[in-house]
């Protein structure tokens, strides 16, 4: 699947509460140490945790790293996240975002942080 | 950085991608003793075709039904490609996928068993009988499972999350390549001299597309810049049914094959204003049949909410228990995801449109992988003369493990009898300069995934399934606009230099635009329809045209198109199928009479 969320610009049409997300950061080459960063993300269509992070690369903030190159369904499992404080992972495009959510993403393995949310699996 | 700070490194035979096809040719590299280094754009066995791949591997291993043979698969597939596909590249594909099936089996890679021990083998459209295997776990497993082989052979070294930019050349032969190396966010050279390409397609220049995102065809280009033939460019595959809606899984790949088969879960696919529109005909359609039937009724205005056509699996006489067993038995849908994302597809019907899926097109091979470039070879989608302008299931992953090992065993051959050829410094650094250029401050910059949006609706408004000289002559006018104008403009938003997508999506994106004008380029040049190239102003298949479409570079370093004939192996003025006459009166096959 093609991940660009919106081939062409469009309005935005909001149809349920923004999502709230913390999100890990970390450049090696620029930070000391991670950090977290909080970005409200208004709900215009249907998300996973995975689409939550397209629109932000797309709209919001396109220095957010994570693995784009992922297959969207379920498969190649490079979208695993360490999801809430829980510490529980999944495969971050098949998890369902109610309007409204409030949600915290960190790397599926800390300690093998290329920058951001990407790992080496 | 410029060269004297890189670490050259150098190799016998170096692989571009780490699909099927790559990771074959590895290994059939590393048997002949040679040193091999694979090379991936995303995470081995992650990213790439192959591992979202469905099930299906075509093999005439005869099983299910005795009268099938390696010949019959030969005559099958020769007729789905609506005989563009060279016939010896056919006849390596169909007579030894067997065997590299065997080998798949021998590196522990499972096909799907009855209950005698047999091996499983479904009939799917196209075929004359059951004959693909069912790989457990899908593409997935079957990467895995390659990825565990590739890493039992102490003589190949994998390089992960690298993305070849230019091929090196030494006196007309292969030399080498310049990569960009995503995680050290640096370029590299490595020095080899024999060259696999095993990159894939570029199913992600058009809007819909069930394929991973990576999939952007540079691999086409690079051997096109080196001077190697391209071939049948404007033949992409449509596959009939990715979903459509909701958004989050748009794209996804449901297997109409499972789906609609009386055989199987015999569901129904019903237009927008839920009647059935399918020719009635014994066997489903292939895939440019079905694209074509399912495009006209969202033209003419029967499509669904979201521009698709619906399968109903409430219709089908099975109950939801037997559904759910054969699904889960064939792999025909991804119902994990879907259920997990709250899509009960038991209970409402789904919305599916055609999306761009496999590139028929591409590098141009001989029956050896051997480009028209010495030292280069192809193996896998990125080659362009295998399946001709259809394919039928399971014929590409057998195609990769056919050809990966052809590919792995001609290019260590050579190694063996070519030394090393030198590395133009010059040029590498001009390389060098070309890849960081992205990262630096524009006066007007531009983000490079508004090029690639600029590009795929130029690719989907006029060089989507259905063409015409005037829309074409239009994309080639723009996309010669965006190269001119957008893309020295592209600027990576951060510069940071550790894995930093926006810097690969502008080298995709140059890639892009100029695959995209050769693309619009040759289906101009093929005034004709046949298989997934539908021209409106040209809408019968014309025997003329029973050749190649050829791409070359010209010594101003410009493209060319030229033709080729196809290779036969029988004379298909006398040995010939004709087409279903069912599928003939429903119009979507003008000119196939004959």
């Amino acid at each position: 699947m093609s991940h660009i969320l919106h081939p062409t610009p469009r309005n935005f049409h909001e149809i349920g509460e923004p999502i709230t997300a913390e999100i890990f950061r970390f450049d090696p080459t620029k930070d000391s140490q991670p950090r977290m960063q909080t970005y409200v993300v208004p709900y215009t269509h249907r998300m996973s945790i995975f689409t939550l992070l397209r629109e932000i690369y797309e709209n919001i903030d396109p220095t957010l790293a994570f693995r784009n190159q992922q297959c969207g369904r379920g498969i190649c499992g490079t979208c695993r996240f360490q999801i809430g404080v829980i510490g529980k992972s999944v495969k971050s495009c098949t998890v369902p975002l109610e309007p409204g959510a409030h949600v915290i993403i960190m790397p599926f393995k800390k300690e093998k942080v290329i920058r951001d949310l990407v790992i080496e699996f | 950085m410029n060269f004297k700070e890189l670490n050259s490194i150098s190799t016998d035979v170096l692989i571009l991608g780490g699909g099927g096809a790559g990771m074959r040719a590895a290994i059939a590299a590393a048997q002949q003793g040679v040193q091999v280094m694979l090379l991936t754009k995303g995470q081995a066995a992650r990213s790439g075709a192959t591992p979202m791949a469905c099930p299906s591997y075509q093999a005439a291993f005869a099983i299910e039904d005795e009268r099938d043979s390696s010949e019959i698969a030969f005559e099958d597939t020769c007729f789905e490609g609506r005989y563009l596909g060279d016939e010896n590249l056919v006849h390596a594909l169909t007579h030894e996928s067997t065997e590299r099936a065997n080998d798949m089996a021998n590196y522990g890679i499972k096909f799907r068993k009855k209950e005698n021990g047999n091996y499983l083998q479904v009939v799917h459209p196209g075929h004359s009988f059951e004959r693909n295997l069912v790989i457990v776990g899908n593409g997935y497993a079957m990467s895995a499972g390659l990825l565990r082989e590739v890493k039992k052979h102490d003589n190949i070294t994998l390089a992960e999350d690298v993305i070849a930019t230019r091929l090196l050349k030494d006196k007309g032969r292969i030399s080498g390549i310049i990569a960009l190396n995503m995680c050290e966010g640096k370029p590299i050279v490595v020095q080899a001299p024999a060259i696999i390409l095993a990159t894939g397609g570029y199913p992600e220049l058009w809007r819909w597309t069930d394929t991973e995102p990576g999939l952007t065809g540079e691999g086409a280009v690079l051997a096109f810049q080196a001077g190697a033939d391209l071939i049948d460019l404007e033949m992409m595959l449509y596959y009939p049914t990715g979903l459509c809606y909701p958004s989050e899984v748009e794209g996804t790949l449901v297997q109409y094959e499972g789906l609609l088969t009386d055989k199987y879960c015999a569901g129904v696919m019903l237009n927008g204003l839920r009647e059935p529109f399918l020719p009635h005909t014994d066997r489903l359609p292939v895939r440019d049949v079905m694209m074509k039937l399912m495009f006209r009724e969202v033209e003419e205005g029967r499509g669904t909410p979201h521009g698709g056509v619906y399968i109903d699996l409430r219709q089908s006489p099975r109950s939801p228990e037997e559904i759910m067993e054969t699904l889960k038995r064939l792999d025909s849908l991804p119902y994990n995801q879907l259920s997990d994302l709250g899509i009960d597809i038991l209970k409402e019907p789904i919305e599916v449109q055609p999306v761009t899926h496999y590139t028929l097109g591409g590098v141009r091979i001989n029956e050896w992988t051997e480009t028209t470039l010495p030292g280069l070879f192809a193996a896998g989608e990125v080659s362009g003369n295998v399946h001709g302008a259809n394919r039928t299931s399971g014929n590409a992953l057998a195609e990769t493990q056919v050809f990966g090992a052809r590919a792995g065993i001609r290019a260590a051959e050579y190694s063996k009898q070519t030394n090393q050829g030198k590395l133009d410094k010059a040029e590498i650094n001009e390389e060098y300069q070309r890849i960081n250029h992205f990262l630096d401050k524009k006066n007007h910059p531009l983000r490079p995934i508004e090029a690639k949006r600029r590009i795929k609706t130029v690719m989907h408004n006029d060089v989507g399934y259905q063409r015409s000289a005037e829309g074409l002559k239009k994309a080639i006018q723009t996309l010669q606009l965006i190269r001119a104008e957008e893309i020295p403009r592209l600027q990576a938003a951060s510069n940071t230099r550790i894995y930093n997508y926006e810097w690969e999506e502008a080298l995709e994106a140059a890639f892009m635009v100029d695959l995209g004008e050769m693309i619009a380029a040759s289906a101009l040049s093929r005034e004709e329809s046949r298989g997934h190239h539908w021209r409106t102003d040209f809408p019968n298949m014309r025997s003329e045209w029973e050749k190649h479409t050829i791409v070359r570079i010209n010594c101003k370093h410009e493209y060319v198109v030229m033709d080729a004939p196809v290779v036969r192996l029988k004379d298909r003025t006398r040995e010939r199928r004709v087409a279903d006459p069912v599928l003939l009166k429903a119009g979507v096959l003008s000119g196939y009479e004959k």
